[in-house]
């Protein structure tokens, strides 16, 4: 195994409390999840010297406020009084931002970087593009005047899950002759079961009852063969991860979670029409897995766990096939028989993922990646985990990561 | 007005196209550098950073690349009128990868499959708003 090339940890994890809707304003739980990680690393707050965050909020930006909608790296410095040496706002998925994080922390930008998320969900009317479950009671806003890329998918009412969560879905089925319903069950009822014992998770805190597969087989239909229980459910709340190096990190109060692998996005591909088609979202995965893999000197074979993203469960399926764990066209029948329990051969999304915790974007897999190889999963934890892969986002939005519990 | 799908609002770059669905006729942009064909329209190849095009007319023939019905969920009040109703994407003969949305307008959920071969043609969907569609043949 190749040495480790890198040296940066991540020594902390804050959340604050998660709401359904704007109960509390996003900026004041920023402020809530930053000092609660920066506690657990015993640092005073004054030492965080470094702020990275990724602000985009899953809607239109235009219309909203620094505080309330989004949350900037500016806006959260002020609020803890802090001056940080360096600060990022990195568009894209909290890998983009976690990746920046790593980045700047092993090239002694900073010391300490605070690493956070803020997602906000004003609760009905005005969530738009990307909501799944209040979609009903929603207007398009400007109903005669679509954005660019709109101009060529509104006019078909093209838009999530039909595009990013069905499309893929339906050309696996007919590409593989896998991928039932049946079969999808699988994980969606594991990803409720675990994020049950996650007491952040939206579920546990709110409406703690398990999945039955009949439920799932059951559920509301959005856009076939995606049912409601196939998207994340949007929430407010936030959630910041403190990174600094190994070295310093030994004289923190939490066992560091190193890093070992790290992955960037790919370029968007050209069929824009749809966030991706299964075959770019593949295509594109691969590519991430690969430099992951390289970067890192392990193997698929080697991770303990998994936690791939899951805004709608076909991407897991994606990260599954697209990271090498396992085979193209054989993800359907991987997840079955327990495999992926949290007793399984590779247990996936042990702390529930965005499926079974609410939509707070890559936090949860992040945060159960580092909590696992450190022995601090509590009741999700996977015996022995000492390695764990961490796949944020989708295809070209994407990052992924590789945790281990050593330095190595 | 009664109710009809949102309009396509063309910008500078888009506009050639849209002008050619009004005339009937599918123009996607042909790189000059590179000579890939490219949808949606931009200014700049997404294969080579080229900035000259042509437009070119597509033949209309593809094939059924993937698609669902939206059941519920729909966000706005023409579809939601219409749903279920089907989208999805076709894959143009010209380029493997060169995929536009529709609504496959005569199929039914059940008869539709990946791989069927469609024909381009041109639905008015209100005043001065002509949409590409594709039928499966």
């Amino acid at each position: 195994m190749a040495a480790n090339r890198h040296t940066a940890a991540f020594v902390g994890f804050g959340q604050s409390r998660i709401f359904r809707g704007p109960d509390v304003p996003l900026g004041q739980l920023t402020v809530e999840a930053s000092r609660a990680a920066v506690e657990e690393t015993g640092l005073d707050i004054g030492e965080i010297d470094g702020v990275v965050c990724t602000p985009d909020p899953p809607f239109a930006m235009s219309a909203s406020a620094d505080g309330t909608e989004y949350v900037t790296t500016e806006f959260l410095s002020t609020a803890l009084g802090l001056e940080p040496r360096w600060r990022a706002d990195v568009p894209g998925t909290i890998g983009n931002s976690a990746k920046a994080a790593i980045e700047a922390v092993e090239a002694g930008r900073c010391q300490y970087a605070l690493l956070f998320r803020a997602l906000h969900n004003p609760g009905s009317g005005v969530y738009g593009h990307t909501d799944e479950t209040e979609a009903g009671k929603i207007e398009t806003p400007g109903l005669d005047s679509v954005q660019y890329l709109e101009q060529f998918r509104a006019p078909y009412g093209l838009y999530p899950p039909a595009d990013a969560g069905a499309l893929p879905w339906s050309r696996y089925q007919a590409k593989y002759r896998r991928g039932t319903r049946e079969q999808m069950a699988t994980l969606v009822v594991q990803s409720r079961e675990n994020g049950l014992l996650y007491p952040g998770s939206y579920w546990a805190q709110y409406k703690p009852v398990p999945l039955s597969v009949e439920e799932y087989l059951g559920a509301r239909m959005v856009s076939r063969p995606v049912s409601i229980f196939d998207c994340d459910l949007p929430v407010q709340g936030a959630a910041a991860f403190v990174i600094t190096t190994a070295e310093r990190a030994q004289a923190l109060a939490q066992p560091p979670a190193y890093v070992l692998g790290v992955a960037g996005g790919t370029k968007p591909r050209g069929t824009v029409t749809v966030d991706e088609s299964w075959d770019e979202l593949l295509a594109d995965d691969r590519e991430i897995g690969r430099r992951l893999w390289a970067d890192s000197g392990h193997r698929p074979d080697d991770v303990d766990l998994a936690n791939l993203y899951d805004g709608f469960s076909m991407m897991t399926i994606a990260w599954l096939e697209g990271l090498g764990l396992c085979g193209e066209g054989e993800a359907f029948d991987f997840i079955q028989d327990g495999r992926i329990a949290r007793t399984g051969a590779l247990p996936v999304n042990p702390s529930g993922g965005n499926l079974g915790g609410g939509r707070l974007h890559g936090v949860n897999h992040l945060m159960d990646g580092m909590l696992q190889v450190t022995g601090r999963g509590e009741a999700r934890q996977v015996a022995d985990a000492r390695l764990a892969v961490v796949a944020v986002g989708m295809g070209w939005t994407g990052a992924a990561f590789l945790f281990g519990g050593d330095p190595a | 007005m009664s109710l009809h799908p949102p309009k396509p609002v063309a910008t500078p770059v888009s506009a050639p196209f849209w002008e050619g669905v009004k005339a009937g006729k599918l123009l996607l942009q042909r790189c000059r550098t590179c000579s890939r064909l490219q949808f949606p329209p931009t200014d700049t190849c997404r294969d080579c950073a080229g900035d000259e095009f042509t437009m070119e007319e597509m033949s209309g023939l593809g094939k059924v690349f993937s698609f669902t019905e939206t059941v519920s969920g729909a966000r706005h009040p023409y579809f939601q009128s219409q749903s279920p109703y089907l989208v999805g994407q076709v894959e143009l003969d010209e380029q493997a990868g060169l995929i536009m949305a529709t609504n496959f307008p005569g199929s039914t959920y059940v008869q539709l499959s990946v791989g069927a071969p469609v024909r381009v043609e041109f639905e008015t969907i209100a005043d001065d708003a002509v949409l590409p569609q594709f039928r499966v043949v």
